[in-house]
Order: C-alpha cells, then sequence, then structure tokens
C-alpha cells in the first residue's frame, strides 16, 4: 500500500526568545495552518546563547509550507535581518504525509 | 569595618561560582532553576519592603519615587554622554548599555542587604520601592535614544526607509517586566496582609532567604566568569566604563540618599548600591528585541562580567565607606 505524500518545503527558523512574539505574528499574517517550536541551545554571531536568560535563549520554528508560502515568509524575515536581528532561516525539501486531516492546509 | 565583612557567605558563594567556571567544573544549575530562584528573592524583598512600608512616611515615600524617577533617567543619560564622549562607541551600543547602568541589579542590591545585616547596620525600606521605581526609566531612555538615531540616519540617507518603532510592545515590556510586577506585587501584600497571617509566610520569605541567595550568587559567579572569557572583544574603552560608571552612579547615589532624603548610612548605602548596578535580567531582552541594532554581548558583558563583580567585590565595602564618610561631613 503507498501513502500519499505531497511535496513542499520546510523552513527552519531560528531566532532569540525575545523576537518569538513578533515571529508567531508574522507566520499568522503568512496565514501558515502550523508550526512546531522548540527551545534551541547553540553558538552563532550573536555569541553563546546557553539559555541562561531570555535574552540568551534561542527558539527554533519548523514550518511546513508551499514553496510560494515558504518564499512569502522568507521575504518577511529580511527587514528584520536588516535591521539586525538575528536571524537564521533556511529551507529543506519536504515529503509531508497528508491524511485527510492534513490535506487540506498550506502544503 | 574593613574587608572582612565581605566574608559573607553569599559573595563567598559568588567566588565560589567564579572558581568552579576556572577550574572547568561541570557544575551547572537545572534549566529554569536561576529564573525561578530570582522570581523568589524578589518575592521575598517586596514582601520585606511592603511590610516596612506599612509603617513609613508617606512624605518621604513620595520623595523616594520622585528621586528615582530622576535617577533612573539622570543616571543613563550621564552613562551615554560618557560613553559617545571619544566616538568610540556607536549610539545604538551606547543607548543600550547606558540602559542597562540606568537600570538596577536586584542581586547586587540584595547583597548589599546581607552585608549591612551581617553588619548589624539598620536601614531604610524607601530604597526597595526605588529599585522598583528604577527598573523602567532607562529603558525608556534607551528605546527613545534608538528610535531618536535611527530616525537622524534615515534623516541623512535618502535611500534608507524608515524604521518606524513599535512603542506600544516595547513600552508594555518595560513596565510589565516580571520583575517589575512581582515585586510591585509582593510589595502591595506585604502593605496590605495582616501581620498575623504575614507571620506565617516568614519561615519561606525571611528565614531561609540568605541561604537562596548564596545558591543564586553560586551561579551568577559560573555567570560572570563565563562572561569574562569576552572582555576581549568588548575592548578597553567598554570595559573602563564598567567600572567608571558604578563609581560615577554610586558617588550620586550617597548624595542623594544623605543630602537629598536624609537617609541614614544603611539607606543611602542602598541607594547608592541600586544607582551603581546595572541589570543584566529584565533590561537585556528589552534591549535585545527594542534595538537591535546594538550588540548584545557588549551590554551583557559589561553588566555581568564586570560591574556586578565589581560592585559586590570592591562596590559594596567602597560605597559604605564613602556613605559613612559623607554623613559625617
Amino acid at each position: 500500500m503507498s501513502v500519499e505524500m505531497t511535496k513542499g518545503k520546510a523552513v527552519h527558523i531560528v531566532v532569540n526568545a525575545t523576537f518569538e512574539r513578533q515571529l508567531i505574528k508574522l507566520l499568522k499574517q503568512a496565514e501558515v495552518t502550523g508550526y512546531t517550536q522548540l527551545d534551541a541551545r547553540g553558538f552563532g554571531y550573536s555569541g553563546e546563547q546557553d539559555g541562561h536568560s531570555e535574552g540568551e535563549t534561542n527558539v527554533l520554528f519548523i514550518v511546513l509550507v508551499t514553496t510560494e508560502k515558504a518564499q512569502q515568509i522568507e521575504e518577511s524575515l529580511v527587514s528584520y535581518i536588516n535591521r539586525g536581528y538575528p536571524i537564521v532561516s533556511y529551507m529543506t525539501d519536504a515529503d509531508v504525509l497528508t491524511t485527510n486531516k492534513y490535506r487540506k492546509p498550506t502544503i | 569595618m574593613g574587608l572582612d565583612s565581605l566574608l559573607i557567605p553569599a559573595v563567598l558563594f559568588f567566588a565560589l561560582g567564579v572558581f568552579a567556571k576556572l577550574i572547568n567544573s561541570d557544575l551547572k544549575f537545572p534549566e529554569g532553576m536561576t529564573k525561578g530562584i530570582g522570581i523568589y528573592l524578589l518575592l521575598a524583598i517586596g514582601l520585606k519592603g511592603g511590610i516596612a512600608l506599612s509603617g513609613a512616611d508617606f512624605g518621604l515615600a513620595i520623595s523616594s519615587i520622585i528621586w528615582g524617577i530622576i535617577l533612573g533617567f539622570g543616571l543613563p543619560l550621564i552613562g551615554y554622554f560618557i560613553l559617545r564622549f571619544r566616538n568610540k562607541i556607536s549610539k545604538f551600543d551606547a543607548a543600550a548599555i547606558a540602559a542597562h547602568y540606568g537600570s538596577v541589579s536586584a542581586a547586587t542590591f540584595l547583597t548589599a542587604v546581607a552585608f549591612l545585616e551581617v553588619s548589624g547596620v539598620t536601614y531604610e525600606s524607601y530604597p526597595i520601592i526605588m529599585m522598583v521605581i528604577m527598573e523602567s526609566p532607562a529603558i525608556i531612555f534607551g528605546l527613545v535614544i534608538a528610535a531618536m538615531v535611527r530616525k537622524q540616519m534615515a534623516a541623512g540617507d535618502a535611500n534608507a526607509a524608515e524604521v518606524k518603532t513599535e512603542w506600544g510592545p516595547l513600552l508594555k515590556e518595560a513596565f510589565t517586566n516580571g520583575s517589575v510586577v512581582v515585586l510591585i506585587g509582593a510589595m502591595i501584600i506585604g502593605t496590605i496582609a495582616s501581620p498575623e497571617a504575614l507571620e506565617k509566610v516568614m519561615p519561606f520569605t525571611q528565614e531561609i532567604f540568605m541561604g537562596v541567595l548564596c545558591l543564586f550568587l553560586l551561579d551568577m559567579g559560573m555567570e560572570a566568569a563565563k562572561k569574562a572569557h569576552t572582555l576581549k572583544s568588548a575592548g578597553v574603552t567598554l570595559v573602563s566604563f564598567g567600572i567608571i560608571m558604578p563609581l560615577v552612579g554610586g558617588t550620586v547615589g550617597i548624595i542623594v540618599g544623605i543630602s537629598a532624603l536624609g537617609f541614614s548610612v544603611g539607606g543611602a548605602f542602598l541607594l547608592a548600591i541600586l544607582s551603581a548596578s546595572a541589570s543584566y535580567i529584565a533590561v537585556p531582552p528589552v534591549m535585545r528585541y527594542g534595538v537591535p541594532e546594538a550588540n548584545s554581548s557588549y551590554y551583557l558583558t559589561l553588566s555581568l562580567g564586570i560591574t556586578f563583580p565589581f560592585n559586590v567585590v570592591v562596590g559594596i565595602p567602597l560605597f559604605y565607606q564613602m556613605t559613612t564618610m559623607y554623613a559625617a561631613l
């Protein structure tokens, strides 16, 4: 039995926790149907993000969307990156299992 | 009172934290523990302040609030001009750093309280109100300066798109951040709750307070040592500022405490510590979001890696001596 998979994009966005609310707002404006968010630690040009305080905590967002919507999300981040917000974003191809429940949304 | 007074458990645990990091110990607090301890400490000190306030002089309380606001805006202004004096620090960095130095560090304040209690020196409760008041004005100062700089840059560059500052969420954060809510809330509860009922929570808020402060400072010691690794990137100008600014702020605090507010040595000393300290809990997240153009490693390194250890080790005995001498004039 073959399962139905739909091709789309997985957008990964790493932001400082202080940007979390704004990012959720942007994702809602892009009308994504959902996202997954994880606390993240790491190191980059903003120094070590070890989760000790709110300003030193990162959050990783993963959003499954169509290619067009993925572009739209990336575009909405550009102005913030230009202003100096530490945002790392990349997208990968995603084959998403689509059941009845998940058939409709953005994929 | 000599340097022996520094041999209080809280300061020694701070030193232990620094030592643990220096020898690369795997000592680490569970995630979220420091945040929980921080809330406990603010709750306990707020409650203590509220209880003391219920019998305090209303006029002096109002004067303390007014001076708290003046210092809250005045100290970052002084800090900003010191940072910009040689034109080596960018305006955004200067605004964000100055905001940290206008706001306060509750941990430094509590260590100073521990120092006074071990030394048997009495103090007024008004500095606790001032700690609450002084949390927010500096944040507003930093945000306003950054917005002005952005406007200036947009005006000077015809191609640059004007960046609008979203004031609503930023001001909300400045006045409703966790520290402010817990402190004000606990103070109100301490003022209005019945003394009999409050006695029941004393074992939690007072008897174990110093022990919990030791835990907090152990973690702060580790964090300060970790930040010290990034001192090189901060440069001489910023590192010097991390020591000069607390000396300036502490001196202003002593003068205001003794001459303007008529506090005792203990009270004026606490105000000096408030004025000398730099925030590293409430302000960094707001600046990170509100002034993204500023380099966050600068202000965190300065406030936690330089000024906090400086105040705990040098500032506390120094400002106490200075306050005693000024009060005797």
